[in-house]
């Protein structure tokens, strides 16, 4: 659907975005990460033709450049905070640019907008301009959709809406690529994720894959635990207590199942620690970080 | 008062219009020179830069509100701030420091362009009117315009706080500059038989500054003394700032 | 996004806009005042009552705010993904502002005539060929108004501030004028040169009716008319220019 190809981009003599190459295959859901300032708006707009770049920015086989937007015919975007003209309502904002009637009602009822759809923008809430704006991006059955903090000022029955109206669009086929600081939000939704920092592409994977982290740490409770904990000691195996549990390293893992069995201590729970979407983003920025203070 | 001052100040400082705004009046006032022939009144009357500095108060001073409006940063700066009239004054007191800079500035090239012998050269010292020497009259002249301009300033500020469209205040001063003496004139004009109170009009007051510098020819138009312009444009201009106060205190953020 | 669909999104805009119509009403309105305030003589109906004047102060405001409001209010984004050429949006905004100034040429024009039925009948349309001033001097309030507007959209692009635009427009209005005829004047040397200033242009509207302005603009009417389009072609384009090189 998108494809971006060596994507450099500079601005007054600093290069913003380096070397960036990813694709938005149809149906999927990618969550662009990254500290801010990493490039992520720069992206979004270089998408839209609207800063000059080198490299290759195509839709559907289509190039777009920032003198050619016919590529454009079909990708919806919501940028930083919603644009609407105060002067018109909210509904007025939407027939601006639909091509089709029963398209903008649906989406006005899907977003449960219609009790104000009608007041002018200029007397909207922070949340019913963020829907709003959201409303824009979807309008004409958009194949791809930009959407940047989509759940910015909206409350915990919007941020659940939206989330599943984006889902109900990818599975008709619509790829989303979507910007935002909460992880815990975004990663009920995507698909794939891609952590951009400096204007680099610092990872790019499917969720699960990303997810499929090993558990460095296990935490166990055995049917002997004061036995338990003498044979870790003799072998001189490093353990922490842990509100009742024994918390050891990944490396000594066999170790000590080896250890328990042989002296017929049973184990009651044997729990790997995972680690949270947001701790791994965190834990991969900083080793990324590190790594190019290293070089 | 001096957190709210120096904040203000800051603002006005940072900004490029107020750099770039002077330069209107050093092109204007260049122009003078092709309509008068007398280097004597051109330097007193500071090359006609009385409208062209009120022009330039006008595109800078309207954006002094509004840019409060337009960038959400009304409510910061309403609560940061001891009280409303607080930030009043200081707005006020800035861009009248502004004013006061303009028409410095306005004096130098004044000078400087006398000293070019552009438009002729005229004698400092040499008396020319009010009993006083060129350079006195000069001087006062730019005094009693600083004067004459803080009834625009309330009208301004008065038009700010109470519509909330730019583009209606600005045109409605500048109309008033440019139109308003003229007006006034028409109105002395059509209605002769008004004229003891319509002359207390404050578009009438507008004329203090040329009227100083040309007292038998706009004495007969205004039909006021030097010294009664001066106390209207003073009423009208206090007036005006305390119904603009007035009305930005009751307004809704 | 072809240019039919440009022209119907900015007309859309256009007349969701109280600005318009306000606009009109106060052209009609000042009309109506200028007629009270003084008999009406042939002149003041050859002037349509002001209409230049007021016409093109009009046109800056209206201009200047459906240029900058896309600025303002950062639907200027939009509006570029959106639309394949960014010609087409500069070109729209353009055809629909002139639009508009020719409606308020031709009803200033009806509302003229009204007027001096109303308060100078006894003048009649044939004496000193009232009817035909009026209409060359509306024709050319409209040509100049256009040249305005390609002014005005120039200015936006380079300073997307109302206040100043609208400031700047104003000035350009009630000062261009008298601006030309002093430099035109000052210099005998120059002025076959200077007459062919942008500024001397504006005297198109004055001096289609009445060709006595002829010896302060140093131009016939038809080198008039050639320097209005000339340079209204000019700053279409310098404005088109900054437009497509314009950061958002």
């Amino acid at each position: 659907m998108l494809k971006m190809t060596n994507i450099d981009i500079w601005i007054r003599h600093r290069q913003i975005i380096n070397a960036v190459s990813f694709d938005v295959q149809p149906g999927a859901i990618v969550g662009l990460i990254g500290p801010n300032g990493a490039g992520k708006t720069t992206i979004m707009k270089t998408i839209l033709g609207l800063i000059p770049f080198s490299g290759a920015v195509t839709i559907d086989n289509q190039s777009v450049t920032e003198t050619n937007h016919a590529g454009l015919k079909s990708v919806g975007a919501l940028i930083e905070h919603p644009a609407l003209y105060p002067f018109l309502t909210g509904y007025q904002n939407l027939a601006l640019y639909t091509q089709d009637e029963a398209n903008l009602q649906a989406i006005v009822t899907q977003l449960e907008m219609t009790p104000y759809i009608n007041r002018k923008a200029k007397g909207y809430s922070l949340g019913m301009k963020q829907k709003l704006g959201i409303a824009l991006a979807l309008l004409n059955h958009p194949q791809l959709v930009i959407l940047d903090e989509p759940m910015n000022g909206l409350d915990i029955d919007a941020t659940i809406l939206v989330r599943q109206i984006i889902q109900q669009y990818a599975q008709q086929g619509t790829a989303f690529l979507v910007a935002s600081h909460i992880l815990s939000e975004l990663e009920k939704v995507v698909t794939d994720v891609i952590i951009i920092n400096n204007g680099q592409v610092r990872l790019n994977q499917p969720i699960a894959t990303f997810n499929q982290v090993t558990a460095q740490r296990y935490r166990l409770q055995t049917t002997d635990m004061v036995q338990t904990q003498a044979l870790l000691t003799d072998q001189q195996i490093p353990f922490e207590q842990d509100a009742g549990y024994l918390n050891i390293a990944q490396a000594a893992l066999y170790m000590v199942q080896t250890l328990c069995f042989n002296q017929q201590i049973q184990f009651k729970a044997l729990i790997p620690e995972q680690v949270s979407f947001e701790q791994r983003i965190v834990q991969l920025l900083h080793e990324k970080d590190g790594d190019e203070h290293a070089n | 008062m001096q957190a709210a001052l120096s904040q203000e100040y800051y603002k006005l400082l940072h900004q490029k219009l107020t750099w770039f705004a002077p330069g209107i009046i050093v092109g204007l006032m260049l122009l003078m020179p092709l309509t008068f022939n007398d280097p004597n009144w051109l330097v007193m009357a500071n090359f006609g830069s009385s409208q062209w500095i009120l022009l330039v108060l006008i595109i800078v001073g309207a954006t002094f509100f509004s840019m409060e409006f337009q960038h959400n940063t009304s409510l910061t700066l309403l609560y940061k701030a001891p009280n409303r009239r607080t930030i009043y004054l200081a707005k006020f007191v800035v861009l009248f420091g502004y004013n006061i800079t303009l028409h410095l500035f306005a004096l130098g090239l004044t000078i400087l362009f006398n000293t070019l012998a552009i438009g002729g050269h005229a004698n400092w010292l040499i008396p020319y009117q009010y009993h006083q020497n060129l350079l006195m009259n000069t001087i006062m002249t730019a005094t009693i315009d600083l004067e004459m301009s803080l009834i625009l300033i309330g009208c301004l500020f008065l038009l700010t706080c109470l519509l909330t469209n730019n583009a209606v205040v600005v045109t409605t001063s500048i109309i008033i500059v440019f139109m308003g003496q003229a007006l006034s004139s028409m109105l002395l004009h059509e209605h002769p038989q008004f004229g003891s109170w319509l002359r207390w009009n404050p578009f009438n007051m507008l004329n203090l500054t040329f009227q100083y510098a040309n007292y038998p020819v706009y004495h007969k138009l205004t039909q006021l003394t030097n010294g009664q312009l001066l106390l209207g444009t003073l009423g009208y201009a206090v007036l005006f700032l305390w119904l603009g106060n007035w009305r930005f205190n009751r307004r809704h953020f | 996004m072809n240019m039919q669909t440009s022209l119907s999104q900015e007309w859309y805009k256009f007349r969701h806009q109280p600005g318009p119509l306000l606009g009109l009403l106060v052209l009609l309105g000042l009309m109506l005042i200028m007629a009270l305030s003084a008999p009406v003589t042939q002149s003041a109906v050859v002037m349509g009552f002001g209409t230049p004047q007021w016409l093109l102060m009009i046109i800056v405001i209206i201009g200047a705010n459906f240029f900058i409001m896309e600025d303002q209010h950062t639907t200027i984004r939009t509006l570029l993904y959106r639309h394949t050429y960014r010609w087409s949006i500069y070109l729209a905004k353009l055809l629909i502002l002139s639009l508009y100034t020719g409606v308020l040429v031709l009803l200033s024009l009806l509302f003229t005539g009204l007027l001096k039925i109303v308060f100078a009948p006894q003048l009649s349309w044939q004496d000193g060929q009232l009817f035909s001033h009026l209409l060359v001097g509306m024709a050319g309030t409209f040509l100049v108004a256009i040249l305005l507007l390609t002014i005005i959209l120039w200015l936006a692009c380079l300073f997307p501030i109302n206040t100043v635009v609208i400031g700047l427009g104003l000035i350009l209005v009630l000062t261009g004028q008298g601006i030309a005829s002093l430099t035109i004047d000052a210099n005998p040397m120059l002025t076959a040169i200077l007459k062919w200033q942008p500024l001397n242009m504006l005297n198109l509207m004055a001096q289609l009716p009445d060709s006595s302005y002829q010896k302060d603009t140093h131009l016939s009417n038809v080198q008039l008319l050639v320097g209005a389009i000339g340079y209204s072609g000019f700053f279409l384009a310098i404005g088109y220019w900054r437009f497509k090189h314009k950061r958002v």
